[in-house]
């Protein structure tokens, strides 16, 4: 009989559960709206800005993705949703219905990660959208590249990031406001006042920027699985902790919404305060991106080396030639590798230049095709080592091609595997394309002593 | 606990140094409508809304049907909390705050909330911000009658209704209760309004039960005998008083008793004036101000 009591009592609860939280959908949904809005405002101006960009410097593009306003949207909106959550015991549109403590607190969470689903759901399709529109504006221009506007594993990996951050924002919000319900307002405004001098104090002191706290926490060197279960850990643990805190009792102080915008503020302005502080003046004038400390040049050189061979002097002309015009195809669409200038060098001469070892010698009928560059960590990550890595350069006949590997992708290394092993290289790519540093990938073409006389005097000829 | 909606015993609610229930210990009964009355701060809405579950009580204990709501769903799912200005969101629409009722009450009668508020002539399309207050109150109202729960807490429930809408709604509560018996309680400054729909009245005090009588009881508790000054003074010595007012004009005392029992008739052989005290009256005479802080006392330097 008692067994009997006890699962109808467990079934109430779930029931109960179940219609606090469809209510509390059905009452939130005004905020899918508004975020579709908010997203649709800012995908549409961060394409209004691209078209602008594009009529304004002719030329070749490449189009990468979405830009950095919609992601910007994307994370105010996460914030706001995490927000949402503050409320998660004093929220009286819910309390008024039948329920207990514990229930309407679980019907909160269940509704809330919805919501953020949803919310995930709306951003990874503002992906897609942002992709079409590019896809149709681009059309049949060749001097716009938009193959790079979407890829399946980046739209997964980047909607499992934000739906991770959106619940380990919620967590940490869940918490921190069940912790003031039960302490108070005048308490509560103490300690976060505490707290905010404190941590703003050791950023100081210790002149660390708080990219520099978020990387000793998470971020640096970690894969894309373990920073995600180090986002999922302590939201877990939060709500845990919320939980347990909020039903121990029952009962809670009604705290003021506007106090957590307090904590915020003074988090977010005592924090970039700190940020500017200890960051060099540099950073904030013009030439930015080769002074960004994400990026570091490394003193060790790669390099990848290509032999082409050919039959008579006449075929070794062509190839020279055609590598010196820069007439390598990729195999699938025909773009060109990505090297600003190829040279054509004798032995002696990419010795002299330092291309070559004193120890190299050339086979006779073959020639080589060197790749080289001081390496770049981007955040950890070897830009030209996986790009140089992952191409290949073949020879058909006469015929020239270049084709890239796509060695690793995010997704693979969100489950396990060393983000750096992964080598993506569509990701790396993009990054370098970006930041137009072509100058710093250098290819040579090293020829017998003949043959690069020959093409010189071709070039003379061409010239006159 | 047959016939008990509520059991409180030693309940008490302080908010810091404010002590809002003190020590409240009351069985409310079943089927019945009970008038909750009180002046302002006497812990009305602190009382209901410790047996809703929505405040936590500081000490004693609350059973609603038997059981402790704040841990029992069954027991919540009975018990209604309802008041003039209920936080369901101002921008939902009529027809969506029934919804969310319907999804929630188990026993909640849709078509006749729908039926009760076409009678108030409000429209379902519109939406809680558009509202007046009486209006409002009437859609809150509605709601909670048409719940069915065997608990019904109406927290100043008429606020902002013209008196038309207000006598339907009387009709309307003591028809429904009738087919639908259940514990309705309603706290209401307007007694003498009320008083004829209620079965039952519980008075507070700055906190503390003065009483929780039938309404028959409470009409018989107290009866005033006017008179002059020497008169009225000369017979309340050595007498049981709630209340004298001893002013050359208009003086009277207040005495314990129906205006037909013993001491009602002594007075009338006395020579004073004899009549019988409405509840609404009996709430004033019980929790009058002490002497010194009557309303002469604004004009005194």
């Amino acid at each position: 009989m008692g067994e009997l009591n006890q699962d109808r009592r467990k079934k109430q609860w779930v029931s109960n559960v179940r219609k606090l939280a469809f209510v509390r959908l059905k009452q939130c949904r005004k905020l899918y709206l508004e975020a579709v809005l908010l997203l649709a405002l800012a995908v549409g101006l961060d394409l209004f800005i691209f078209f602008m960009e594009y009529k304004n410097n002719f030329g070749w593009k490449n189009i990468y993705g979405v830009g950095e306003l919609p992601f910007c949207a994307a994370i105010f909106l996460a914030a706001a949703f995490g927000l949402g959550s503050f409320n998660i015991l004093g929220d009286g549109r819910l309390s008024m219905y039948p329920g207990t403590v514990t229930s309407r607190f679980c019907a909160r969470l269940c509704s809330d990660y919805l919501i953020l689903l949803g919310f995930t759901i709306v951003y990874g399709g503002f992906y897609g959208i942002n992709s079409i529109i590019l896809h149709i504006f681009a059309g049949k221009d060749t001097y716009l590249n938009v193959r790079n506007t979407f890829s399946v594993t980046y739209l997964g990996a980047g909607m499992l990031q934000m739906f991770c951050a959106c619940l380990f924002l919620h967590g940490l919000f869940v918490l921190v406001y069940t912790v003031f319900t039960k302490i108070g307002m005048i308490s509560s405004i103490v300690i976060t006042a505490a707290i905010i001098l404190l941590a703003n104090g050791l950023i100081f002191f210790e002149k660390l920027n708080l990219f520099d706290v978020w990387d000793l926490l998470a971020g640096k060197g970690m894969t894309l699985g373990e920073y995600l279960v180090f986002l999922l850990l302590v939201w877990a643990v939060c709500t845990f902790l919320a939980f347990a805190i909020a039903c121990r009792t029952g009962g809670y102080r009604r705290v003021s919404y506007s106090l957590l915008w307090i904590v915020l503020a003074g988090g977010f302005l005592g924090g970039s305060a700190c940020v500017r502080l200890t960051k060099s003046v540099f950073v904030y004038e013009a030439s930015y991106f080769r002074n960004d400390e994400e990026y570091l040049f490394l003193n060790t050189d790669v390099r990848k080396d290509f032999v082409f061979k050919y039959s008579d002097s006449k075929q070794g002309e062509i190839i020279a030639e055609n590598i010196a015009n820069g007439v390598i195809l990729r195999r699938e669409d025909g773009y060109g590798l990505p090297f600003s200038q190829i040279r054509v060098l004798d032995v002696q001469e990419a010795k002299e230049e330092g291309f070559l070892e004193e120890s190299f010698s050339l086979k006779e009928n073959q020639m080589l095709f060197r790749v080289s560059a001081s390496d770049l960590a981007y955040r950890n990550q070897y830009v030209y080592g996986n790009i140089i890595k992952s191409f290949t350069v073949f020879q058909e006949g006469t015929d020239i091609f270049w084709e890239r590997e796509k060695c690793g992708n995010v997704i693979s290394s969100a489950f396990g595997m060393d983000y750096e092993k992964c080598g993506d290289t569509e990701y790396d790519i993009s990054r370098y394309l970006k930041r137009w540093w072509t100058d710093d990938l250098q290819a040579v073409l090293v020829v017998e002593d003949a043959l690069a006389e020959k093409c010189q005097q071709d070039n003379d000829n061409a010239v006159y | 606990m047959e016939g008990i909606a509520i059991q409180m015993d030693a309940v008490r609610k302080e908010y810091r140094k404010n002590i809002a229930l003190d020590g409240i210990t009351v069985n409310l009964h079943e089927n019945c409508i009970i008038g909750l009355i009180g002046a302002n701060g006497s812990g009305k809405t602190t009382l209901m809304k410790i047996c809703a579950g929505l405040e936590e009580k500081s000490s004693g204990e609350v059973l609603v049907c038997g059981a402790d709501i704040t841990k029992d769903i069954s027991a919540s799912e009975e018990v209604i909390y309802s008041m003039h200005d209920l936080p369901v969101g101002k921008s939902y629409r009529i027809s969506e705050i029934l919804k969310f009722y319907d999804i929630t009450y188990p026993h909640f009668d849709l078509v006749f909330c729908k039926k009760m508020l076409e009678l108030f002539g409000i429209s379902l399309k519109k939406t809680c911000r558009t509202l007046s207050q009486g209006q409002k109150s009437l859609v809150h109202f509605s709601c909670a009658a048409a719940a069915r729960c065997r608990v019904t807490l109406l927290d100043e429930p008429f606020i902002g209704i013209d008196i038309e809408k207000r006598k339907m709604v009387y009709e309307i509560l003591l028809r429904d209760f009738m087919e639908h018996p259940r514990a309705i309680i309603i706290s209401s400054h307007n007694l003498s309004e009320i008083e004829g729909i209620l079965s039952e009245m519980l008075l507070l005090h700055r906190g503390k039960m003065v009483f929780y009588q039938d309404m028959d009881t409470v009409r018989e508790m107290l009866f005033r005998a006017d008179g002059s000054k020497e008169e009225v003074m000369g017979f309340v010595e050595g007498k049981e008083t709630v209340c004298t007012r001893e002013k050359e004009i208009g003086c009277y005392a207040v005495l314990k008793g129906s205006v037909s029992g013993k001491t009602a008739q002594e007075a009338k052989a006395a020579g004073l004036s004899v009549s019988a005290v409405s509840p609404e009256d009996a709430s004033v005479y019980l929790t009058m101000p002490e002497e010194g802080k009557e309303l002469e006392s604004l004009w005194e330097n």
